[in-house]
């Protein structure tokens, strides 16, 4: 197997993954946009209007990133807006974890009761370098049987992961607790 | 090619599933977590007890006036100690809102909190709380000893304190009142006399 063949069946893969991981971000986001403005404001990074409004547009952008995603001709521009909103999370994380508020909602699925910790930014690192191979990776080539259940099964498994990671550490938050 | 082809998607197959099954694990720990945790409204061991005479308050309102607090009115008072900053007391006061329509006959909803009194006031109308009297005062917050918010107590007719506790859901504000009406003071508490008996 070629050097192009792997880098397209990766990029793929991290699209696809993000796509959906953004998708149900914003499902949950909007399902309870009530308790997810509270949340916005409290990482104090903007005034409260600015929180408000950002909790409002936050979900759909998401969703726009996701759609331009799935597509192969918009797939670079939705992998830099993806870039774009995991690096402001995860700045606002960092900011919040620097100073000493780690007890607030991460808002990750909502109200997911999920704190902030290291394991989270760690983990928005993980999605941002898959989105940067996405960036990058060419977006045709060969798409045959072997491709699709390659990179079908391997997002499905990836998104299984991410559901674990964010359970495990909402576990260990109680165990500390 | 077709046998490898094969494994490969079987592979596959096996690895979601498994992936799946560790997914569901996680989820059962976690779930397993909750249900440790009480379900009704914690009370925590500070303060006046369940039973006891209220501490006797006259404070303003916000609006203007006064308000009598834990006087023996002949109608239940649930005070309800919030923060401007705290999401879980805004997630609660639509809650309230339809909690204190329903229960309007017998109980009074209170809001209580303290510190400046520009900063509540802009939360007062943002959040339309006109229907509910709201007073600010630290001392109120000391008598009772409240230390974690959304805190709420229940003050009999009597002025006899019947229910207090930690509460973050309507289930838990609404047990604090069924725990009046059954003459409890907590959950935990019937759950420890059924124990016993």
């Amino acid at each position: 197997m070629d050097y192009a063949v792997s880098f397209f069946m990766m990029g793929e893969v991290a699209r696809l993954t993000v796509a959906v991981i953004f998708t149900l971000a914003a499902g949950h986001a909007m399902r309870e946009w009530a308790a997810f403005g509270g949340i916005v404001e409290q990482y104090r990074v903007a005034p409260r209007w600015m929180a408000m409004i950002f909790a409002r547009i936050l979900p759909l952008l998401e969703l726009t990133a996701a759609a331009a995603l799935v597509m192969p001709v918009t797939s670079h521009a939705g992998a830099a807006l993806g870039l774009c909103l995991m690096a402001m999370f995860t700045g606002s994380i960092t900011v919040n974890l620097a100073r000493g508020r780690v007890s607030i909602d991460c808002g990750c699925g909502g109200a997911s009761g999920q704190k902030l910790s290291v394991g989270l930014v760690l983990r928005n690192l993980v999605i941002m370098a898959g989105l940067a191979l996405a960036l990058d990776a060419p977006i045709e080539g060969m798409v045959d049987g072997a491709t699709m259940i390659g990179v079908i099964g391997a997002s499905l498994a990836l998104v299984a992961l991410y559901f674990t990671a964010n359970q495990l550490m909402t576990n260990f938050q109680m165990f500390k607790a | 090619m077709t046998a490898l082809a094969m494994s490969n998607v079987l592979l596959w197959i096996a690895n979601i599933a498994l992936v799946v099954t560790v997914l569901a694990l996680a989820r059962q720990i976690g779930v397993l977590n909750e249900r440790v945790t009480p379900v009704g409204a914690l009370t925590m061991d500070h303060g006046p007890k369940v039973g006891e005479i209220a501490p006797a308050f006259t404070l303003p309102k916000l609006s203007g006036g006064e308000i009598a607090i834990g006087a023996a009115t002949g109608r239940s008072q649930l005070l309800f100690f919030l923060s401007p900053t705290c999401p879980v007391c805004k997630k609660l006061l639509p809650i309230l809102r339809s909690l204190s329509q329903h229960e309007r006959a017998t109980v009074d909803v209170v809001l209580a909190s303290d510190g400046e009194f520009e900063k509540h006031s802009r939360f007062y109308q943002r959040e339309k709380l006109s229907p509910f009297p709201y007073v600010l005062s630290t001392d109120l917050g000391m008598a009772f000893r409240i230390s974690k918010l959304p805190y709420a107590v229940v003050i009999g007719p009597a002025g006899l304190i019947s229910a207090k506790g930690l509460v973050n859901n309507r289930e838990q504000i609404e047990s604090l009142l069924i725990a009046q009406e059954m003459g409890v003071a907590s959950l935990q508490d019937y759950r420890a006399k059924a124990r016993k008996r």
